[in-house]
């Protein structure tokens, strides 16, 4: 034995008092922390050392209380019983003691062992509050600690006050709250309780007896678990709860609650005090106008429009000045895996660029993800998010959704360019189970930043003259879709899922500080990059063997082979026609050809003239014959150049004929071909269907896809190539296609978040399915209904929104399934009865 | 006498003792958790058509309108 032991800490206090800033503080990890509660919503661990003991660190989610109506506060309940950690840190507001009190005193009415832990009192000193530390500690009987976590303060003050209370044996609680005419029937309880071997071993009696009285089931199961003779036991407090309510004309679990909060106030009110003259605060002054009825909407958008600007505006224009170091990687892994085949590659290159293809995708929009990341954090830390949630539970209400639906939508990307997965992961937030699987279920409907470049292929392909309005109608028009599907869902499949009434903390105003902002953005990043980057890498590989095998038939082969050979013997022979003849054989054109190649992409984005002179020198000294054929150097290297550059032709179109063969008999193109009885009232032929079948694995891919089955070999862009690719394509085949990308069901990294969330694979099924058809119906009505009356394109366009627009006011004002029932239940006499 | 009036009928800026909650069991003990209850004092911040703002000691809650019908006050 080396003396070191472990200990189990638990950090509980109620939402947003800084449980996790302190569990940061503490272990050094980087917990999610943000101005809104309700942010922790699993117990997280982590672990430090003080001196020779081991503290395992168990940061438990925010809880008002100890009931077991709620998740939450189940969780964190069932860890301390269960677990009972040597030190409970009960993490308190100093600036809203008071409240904070309620749940200490029921913590140490568990007997756990407490120390208090008074979090932002800088709050409390700017706000002219005092706390007497010392009373309140003689007061509890527990140890106090002051901190400023947010600030790093007070650390080595918890570390001691851990070290010792661990040290100690647990008592009982020197605090008691006096329940006054509940007492003796406490006592006649837990006398009972008592004499119960097994029980009084593992619960605190005198709690099990108030939990009793309060008429918790867990509590009751708790005693049916381990009482030799429950039943007796749950009767005797069935009998005592009748005749104290007999008594005195009031339900036990009011006094209990009422003798809790009369204690709170008299410890707060011998301990804390106020300024003397209540002025208001510059937090209620702010509010006065950003949650005003006209002003706080106003302000809403405003600050909507900014994010928009900044994060998507701005964030293109960055990731466009940071694609060369993406194009870099490409070009690099180009040079560095094994050289390309005449019509195919060796399997290691063409894998490796496939993976490192979709990969680059991703990584491009990596600026627009950091801008996002670091707004949103400024959202977060300011504490704007509450009133965003206040503004917006209005209007989402109408359609089953709710307040706190707002954040998970922006994320996903309200208006053009977010991301489902942090979308869906943010809908952990909200409390309501319907309006949080709405939400879920909405989020992959929004605009995510993948969708967009196969909007932008069809926009540039077939709505050139209109862009502007054909993007500002599809960046719209998903919300008028999402609303009524939300809506929808709702009154049906939702109907029977409970609702709970929006009651939520407004937690003041923080400034957030630039530090703690960049840190933040770059965690996420970071989680961003490591979940993300693997798992489209490896979806990546399935996807390529899914469109590559089982490969070409042989006599296809042959024919291809054929081709090569005719191409290099045309070539041979006018080498024979030059100088030079006998320096270059056949086995050279290939590797010529690659030789170009790899000039070309060493002086990609190369601008100076130096540089470029010196690239040129470095080819030259490396192979100069193959250097003099690519650069026509004299008369031979001329006419051996446009020799090559036949060649060239040739390798090109082989390539692209051969993968378009060896796609449309892979096992994806079989799929996409029997897939086209149903989808070709929507307009798509069987290569539309493999892009969006491959786009299922993230979503860019739709875009990679129609690239190389129409040849990004090509000097042409996608959409040029596409249009001359499918010339029977009309702006109504690409207003369905853009419709169904709209609606297309989530991709895979975003189906694992929804089964995460959703806490179940038949809901993640059910999101891929529904999504599916109605992206489907939509876009079958639009092409299908479009083509019979005749209409273009853009009229196509206008007819769908307004249709989207009406659907969406007239679910407007169909009622929600609880107004119904409200509406059944009302009756015409004020309940004057029974509000006690 | 008991009062039929509700915090719902509380202006903004105008502030009200709480008598009773008569809202369901979930939404009571939020409600009392928060330090909603029947004896304490609640300033309106906000009552106009989406949930209500009230202050409570040093907190601020929202509450959603058909709660705020349900919690009585004098
Ligand atoms: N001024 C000040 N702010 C603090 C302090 N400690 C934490 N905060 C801030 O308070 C907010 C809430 O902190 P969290 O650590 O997320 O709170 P939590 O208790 O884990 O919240 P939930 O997980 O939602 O229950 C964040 O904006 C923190 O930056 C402090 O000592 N002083
Ligand atoms: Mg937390």
């Amino acid at each position: 034995m080396t003396g070191e032991k472990t200990v189990l800490v638990a950090l509980a206090g109620q939402p947003n008092c800084g449980k996790s800033t302190v569990f940061n503080l503490l272990t050094g990890a980087r917990q999610h922390v943000a101005n809104y509660p309700g942010v922790t919503v699993e117990k997280k661990t982590g672990s430090f050392a003080i001196d020779d003991i081991r503290v395992e660190l168990v940061d438990l989610p925010g809880t008002y209380s100890l009931t077991s109506y709620s998740l939450e506060e189940r969780v964190a309940r069932d860890f301390l019983i269960n677990d009972m950690p040597s030190v409970v840190i009960d993490v308190a507001d100093g600036s809203n003691l008071k409240r904070n009190l309620y749940l200490t005193l029921q913590l140490m009415e568990m007997e756990a062992p407490v120390i208090l832990n008074l979090n932002m009192m800088d709050v409390v000193e700017r706000r002219g509050q005092r706390i007497d530390v010392d009373r309140l500690r003689d007061m509890l009987g527990i140890p106090v600690v002051p901190t400023k976590a947010k600030k790093g303060e007070g650390k080595a003050a918890l570390r001691v006050a851990v070290k010792e209370l661990a040290g100690k044996r647990p008592g009982p609680a020197a605090y008691k709250i006096d329940y006054g005419p509940l007492e003796p029937h406490i006592d006649v309880l837990a006398g009972a309780i008592a004499e119960d071997p097994l029980v009084s071993v593992q619960y605190p009696v005198r709690w099990i007896a108030v939990k009793l009285l309060e008429n918790d089931d867990r509590a009751a199961d708790m005693v049916k678990g381990a009482h030799t003779d429950a039943d007796q036991a749950l009767a005797l407090a069935e009998s005592c709860r009748l005749r104290f309510t007999e008594e005195t004309g009031n339900a036990p679990e009011r006094h209990i609650a009422f003798a809790r909060h009369a204690a709170c106030a008299r410890i707060a009110a011998e301990t804390v005090t106020l300024p003397a003259a209540k002025k208001r605060s510059l937090s209620d002054l702010a509010d006065r106008y950003v949650c005003h009825r006209f002003f706080g909407p106003l302000i809403l958008l405003v600050i909507l429009m900014a994010l928009y600007q900044v994060a998507i505006v701005f964030g293109n224009w960055l990731a466009l000045q940071a694609w060369p170091i993406w194009g870099a990687v490409e070009d690099f892994s180009a040079d560095v895996l094994p050289a390309a085949g005449f019509t195919s590659d060796p399997l290691l290159r063409a894998l490796g660029l496939w993976v490192v293809k979709s990969t680059t995708a991703i990584l491009n929009y990596l600026p627009i993800f950091f801008l996002l990341f670091s707004l949103i954090a400024i959202l977060e830390d300011s504490g704007y998010m509450p009133r965003m949630a206040f503004i917006l539970d209005r209007l989402f209400r109408r359609f089953g959704l709710h307040g706190q639906s707002t954040l998970p939508m922006i994320l996903g990307g309200v208006y053009v360019g977010g991301c489902a997965i942090p979308g869906v992961m943010a809908t952990k937030a909200i409390p309501d189970e319907r309006a949080r699987l709405a939400t879920i279920m909405i989020v992959p409907m929004m605009n995510c930043l993948a969708k967009v470049p196969l909007y932008l292929i069809l926009i540039g392909a077939y709505f050139a003259d209109v862009g502007g309005l054909a993007m500002f109608f599809i960046a719209t028009v998903t919300l008028f879709m999402a609303l009524p599907v939300a809506k929808v869902l709702t009154l049906t499949v939702l109907k029977r899922h409970p609702s709970a009434p929006f009651i939520m903390e407004m937690p003041p105003y923080h400034l957030p500080t630039i530090m703690g902002i960049l840190r933040r953005a770059f965690e996420r990043i970071w989680l961003f990059l490591k979940k993300i980057v693997t798992v489209v890498a490896a979806v990546a590989v399935v996807v390529f063997v899914l469109i590559n095998y089982p490969g070409l038939p042989d006599d296809r082969r042959v024919h291809y082979d054929g081709m090569e050979n005719a191409a290099i013997k045309g070539f041979m022979a006018d080498v024979a026609r030059t100088e030079f003849v006998g320096r270059i054989t056949r086995a050279d054109v290939l590797p010529i050809i690659l030789f170009e190649e790899s000039l070309k992409r060493a002086k990609r984005g190369v601008t100076d003239q130096e540089e470029s002179s010196a690239i040129n020198a470095r080819f030259q000294a490396d192979n100069p014959v193959y250097y003099a054929v690519v650069k026509r150097e004299g008369k031979d290297g001329k006419k051996l150049n446009k020799s090559l550059k036949k060649v060239v032709r040739t390798r090109k179109k082989a390539r692209r004929e051969a993968r378009a063969e060896r796609f449309e008999a892979s096992f994806l193109g079989s799929m996409g071909r029997a897939l086209e009885p149903v989808t070709q009232w929507a307009g798509f032929n069987w290569r539309i269907n493999i892009a969006l079948l491959s786009a299922f694995a993230a979503k860019e891919n739709s875009a990679a896809t129609l690239g190389s089955i129409y040849g990004l070999d090509g000097d042409q862009s996608v959409q040029e190539s596409m249009k001359a690719g499918e010339s029977g394509f009309t702006p109504l085949h690409a207003l369905a296609l853009m419709l169904f990308m709209a609606l297309y069901p989530p991709c895979v990294p975003t189906s694992i978040m929804v089964r995460h969330q959703a806490d179940s694979t038949g809901w993640m099924l059910f999101s891929i399915a529904y999504q599916t058809l109605l992206g489907l119906l939509v876009a079958s009505l639009v092409f299908t209904g479009g083509r019979l009356l005749g209409l273009t394109g853009l009229q196509a366009m206008w007819a769908f929104y307004g249709l989207c627009v009406a659907t969406t006011l007239i679910m407007a004002l169909i009622p929600n399934p609880e107004e119904r029932e409200a509406a059944a239940s009302v009756s015409p006499e004020p309940c004057n009865e029974h509000c006690s | 006498m008991r009062s039929n009036k509700t915090l719902k009928s509380v202006a903004a800026g105008e502030n009200a003792f709480v008598v009773a909650v008569a809202a369901g069991f979930r939404a009571r003990t939020r409600l009392e958790s928060l330090g909603i209850i029947p004896g304490v004092e609640v300033d309106v911040l906000a009552n106009s058509r989406g949930p209500m703002l009230v202050s409570v000691g040093e907190g601020r809650v929202m509450v959603e309108r058909g709660i705020a019908e349900k919690v009585l006050v004098a």
